[in-house]
């Protein structure tokens, strides 16, 4: 089984133009759905590996809950804290294996840091041929 | 009085923790499982990447028991303290027919240590063809490296019966070997 | 003070011929776990002497006085503190010689020795094949697999007579699944309580899934 992803050149590049957009942006990373890391660019040191698989564990479980209570699917996961903002959401539908995590300051507003993981997940996408032109892609 | 008890299945992908569960929830089992994307998918097609849920009923409803599943890999052992509070009981399995199942058996310990000294622990050596000595002797040997004293035996996930067996060890060395499951030991 | 290492020497002279075998019986078993070579000894001066009480007037035979006497007895209860089982326990043979072995060393070096002489056994590993072993000695290497414990103390919290203990403990110490150690706590174990609560527990749940108790 073969996995077709964006090249990871081009995930930093995203991340770049993301950290670049807003200066509250904290932390923004692809994670693999398994829970490893793919790319990433933080602002700060934080624990790479860890927050990839709790990147991971936090979107499979939201899925589970919205699958199990409403048969529906999960878009977005957006998390609140007293600092800071999170947001996650699968890059490119359900068979992608990638995740986007983005982490910002309490500051920013959540609309913004939504729109601009939307911005950056559809960016990587469009700079590779879809999964349907990819035969191969099986995930 | 409306009792909850919590026991955790854990163990590398493959191993049988969602069958383990799914053959004594009384509820159909809730899984996190995602396609795998790195060697493991030459192997198994999905991995837990949070946890798998199920639930026992005692006594019309006076009691249950929580059923929950952990991926074994040091990566999620966060997850561990989802689970922690109220954990009577772990059972580890390993995978008879993976290559890497002593790997994966030392990965889960060596994660899960300070956890698993401190409650009853049942090692369970699953898809095995018959009664495997060597393995067994291995996962005692894996089991010594981490500083642990723990039955370990072999079983069919997909049995109810041997699932079952699993928890009778479990629930003796609760029982005759444990004043304050969770509490830390003498190593 | 012992010289070249010999073995030390056991004289049995009210001991029938099957008494003496299960003695040396016992003797190999004990191998692993002794310090010194041990062996029964028919004739000539003994380092320690194992009299049977439950025969009257028998008295013993000559000794060598520096010989150290153990009482054997059905009823160890009824004859003075140090009389051990007969018929012979594996556990009571170890505790005895081992503290001999100290004795006759002349020095107290011994790294599981404990100046108030409490002696338990711990669980090196479980034996593979236990699943097959009757499920009440389940409860012994449940209560043996963290902590040190007396055979009085198993007995005690597995609630099983101190005979049926000795013969799980002869096959642990003859796979050497066990060891010797010293304990600490000398009273009744703590956790009675919280042993009914998971007793309650284990019985619940074994209902359910149509297994007795």
């Amino acid at each position: 089984m073969s996995i077709v992803l964006p090249s990871q050149p081009h995930c930093h590049r995203a991340l770049d133009t993301l950290l670049h957009r807003c200066d509250g942006v904290v932390a923004a990373m692809f994670a693999l759905r398994d829970g490893r890391s793919y790319a990433e660019r933080f602002r700060s040191t934080l624990p790479v590996n860890k927050f990839a698989a709790m990147s991971s564990s936090l979107v499979a479980l939201s899925n589970s809950v919205l699958r199990e209570i409403a048969s529906d699917a999960l878009n977005y996961l957006l998390i609140e804290g007293d600092a800071h903002k999170l947001v996650l959401c699968k890059v490119a539908g359900s068979k992608s294996p990638l995740i986007l995590s983005i982490m910002a300051k309490h500051e920013i507003n959540l609309g913004l840091v939504l729109g601009l993981a939307k911005m950056c997940a559809k960016e990587v996408m469009e700079a590779e041929p879809t999964e349907s032109a990819r035969a191969t892609q099986t995930v | 009085m409306n009792e909850v008890y919590k026991i955790v299945f854990m163990g590398a992908p493959g191993s049988g923790k969602t069958t383990c569960i799914a053959a004594l929830s009384d509820i159909p089992p809730v899984s996190t499982d995602v396609p795998c994307t790195d060697a493991l998918q030459e192997t198994k097609d999905t991995t837990t990447v949070a946890l798998d849920y199920g639930e026992l009923r005692l006594d019309g409803d006076n009691g249950r028991l929580l059923l929950y599943g952990l991926p074994g890999q040091s990566r999620f052992s966060y997850m561990f303290d989802v689970v922690r509070t109220g954990l009577f009981g772990a059972i580890v399995l390993v995978d008879a027919s993976s290559e890497g199942a002593i790997d994966g058996l030392a990965e889960t310990l060596e994660t899960y240590r300070e956890d698993l000294a401190s409650i009853p622990l049942v090692v369970a050596i699953n898809k095995s063809d018959g009664p495997s000595h060597a393995l067994g002797l291995r996962c005692q040997q894996a089991l010594h490296a981490h500083g642990l004293v723990a039955p370990v035996t072999t079983m069919d996930a997909r049995r109810r019966d041997d699932v079952v067996q699993l928890f009778e060890v479990l629930l003796t060395l609760l029982e005759f070997g444990f004043d304050h499951p969770g509490k830390g030991r003498a190593t | 003070m012992l010289g070249q290492t010999r073995s030390l020497k056991i004289a049995c002279p009210n001991f029938g011929i099957e008494e003496k075998g299960a003695l040396r019986s016992i003797l190999g078993l004990l191998e692993p776990y002794l310090q010194e070579p041990w062996e029964v000894s028919e004739a000539g001066p003994c380092d320690v002497c194992f009299v049977n009480v439950d025969q009257p007037n028998d008295a013993a035979p000559a000794q060598d006085a520096a010989s150290r006497v153990v009482r054997c007895a059905q009823r160890p209860r009824l004859h003075p503190q140090g009389t051990i089982h007969r018929p012979l326990r594996p556990h009571e043979v170890l505790a005895v010689l081992s503290d001999a072995t100290r004795q006759l060393k002349g020095n107290d070096r011994d790294d599981t020795c404990r100046p108030d002489g409490h002696w338990g056994f711990r669980l090196r590993a479980w034996p593979l094949d236990f699943i097959k072993w009757p499920k009440p000695w389940w409860r012994v290497l449940a209560c043996i697999a963290r902590e040190a414990h007396s055979v009085e103390q198993i007995a005690e919290r597995t609630g099983l007579p101190a005979k049926y203990i000795d013969v799980c403990m002869e096959r642990l110490m003859a796979a050497q699944l066990v060891e010797r150690l010293a304990y600490t706590s000398n009273g009744a174990l703590a956790g009675a309580g919280l042993k009914q609560k998971w007793s309650a527990l284990a019985s619940r749940l074994l209902k359910k899934f149509g297994f007795a108790r």
